[in-house]
């Protein structure tokens, strides 16, 4: 199928369920609320004509600062291997609840993923068996890919500006 | 005078002229060799003793964490031959290894690793650290490399470069050396296997 023909099927059968949908440079995209991705993904999963049976991946992406709403957003890539068409699904969190339920239960390699959105933005994963840091340590605080997590972890002291860097020096916060 | 006497004074002047040789000879040999003891019997302290023998056997663990430890086998190899200075026996094991080269940047989970490895070799131990990465983070100045290796175990040699050829490393070996051989029989040595 075309990436118009997944959209309009999927509007047709599910058009109470998705947020809204479009074909963005040839990609097939949908947007879905957090409490409908479960029923979302099974049905995308499951019926004969979409039959995506492959979980490509999942990301997750932080709008901060940009004029678009809710901040957080997930996006998974679902592809078909018998059928050979592909499709988006991007879901909004928000920031003060990024919850969203696994897919680990419809395909076995959400496992890992998930695992990282966690770690990386610190997202609920709802029925998840192991919701652990994948990629910092253990006793690791805060997730690196918000994007309010601070860059740099020092300071940098290089600066063709001389009274900055003499500044910079003089307030340099102690090192972990 | 008699055949006898004449015989008898021959001798005596013979005996005499010989033994006046012999003193003549044993004189120009105690003036000759009256150095002989510090030419053939060096003095020294059993420290620096060790301590040479370290630093012409240092031996590294395997531990190459990026790039860099692709100059670091380029050192070991036939071109660059650190077996000039008895620093080519690359031990799989840090059990077998007296010198840590932390080749490469340390990620926040690699650091508890290195430090296990570096608390594994036998004492006493050196680290050099090769590159900026390992000797500050280099570029990477974010959430997933530690700045520095030397907040993880103490560094004896850093070695500039991004990363540095095995010309450097090798200098940095050369470098150790020099500091190994100036310790030698110094409290620091002694601390090292304290």
């Amino acid at each position: 199928m075309t990436s118009e023909e997944i959209v309009e099927k999927i509007k047709t059968d599910q058009g109470k369920a998705i947020n809204s949908s479009e074909v963005n440079l040839g990609d097939s995209v949908i947007f879905v609320g957090a409490e409908r991705i479960h029923d979302i993904a099974e049905y995308l999963k499951n019926d004969p004509d979409l039959d995506f049976d492959y979980l490509s991946n999942i990301t997750g992406t932080d709008y901060l600062n940009e004029e678009r709403e809710p901040r957080f957003e997930v996006v998974y890539e679902l592809h078909s291997i018998e059928k050979n068409h592909s499709i988006r699904i991007r879901v909004g969190l928000d920031e003060e609840d990024p919850t969203i339920p696994t897919v680990s239960d419809l395909w076995k390699g959400a496992l890992y993923p998930e695992r990282e959105l966690f770690d990386m933005f610190g997202f609920d994963i709802k029925g998840h068996s192991n919701l652990s840091r994948l990629i910092m340590p253990e006793e690791w605080e805060g997730n690196p890919l918000r994007k309010d997590y601070p860059l740099t972890i020092e300071d940098v002291t290089f600066s063709h500006n001389r009274e900055f860097k003499q500044d910079l020096v003089k307030s340099k916060p102690r090192t972990r | 005078m008699g055949l006898i006497d004449q015989a008898v004074d021959l001798l005596e002047t013979g005996v005499s002229n010989v033994k006046e040789n012999v003193k003549d000879v044993l004189d120009q040999a105690d003036y000759d060799y009256s150095g002989a003891i510090y030419d053939s019997i060096l003095t020294t302290k059993v420290g620096k003793v060790i301590g040479w023998a370290q630093k012409n056997a240092l031996w590294p663990a395997t531990f190459g964490l990026a790039c860099c430890a692709i100059e670091m086998m380029a050192m070991a190899n036939s071109r660059w031959d650190a077996a000039r200075f008895g620093a080519e026996v690359f031990r799989a094991s840090p059990r077998q290894a007296d010198l840590m080269i932390v080749s490469g940047r340390v990620s926040q989970k690699m650091a508890p690793v290195l430090k296990t490895i570096f608390d594994q070799m036998p004492e006493p131990k050196w680290v050099i650290s090769m590159g900026a990465c390992a000797s500050c983070g280099g570029i990477f100045n974010n959430y997933a490399i530690v700045q520095g290796v030397d907040r993880v175990v103490p560094v004896d040699v850093y070695v500039p470069g991004c990363p540095p050829g095995p010309e450097a490393l090798l200098y940095g070996i050369i470098k150790l050396q020099e500091k190994i051989m100036n310790e030698a029989g110094t409290k620091q040595a002694a601390k090292r296997v304290a």
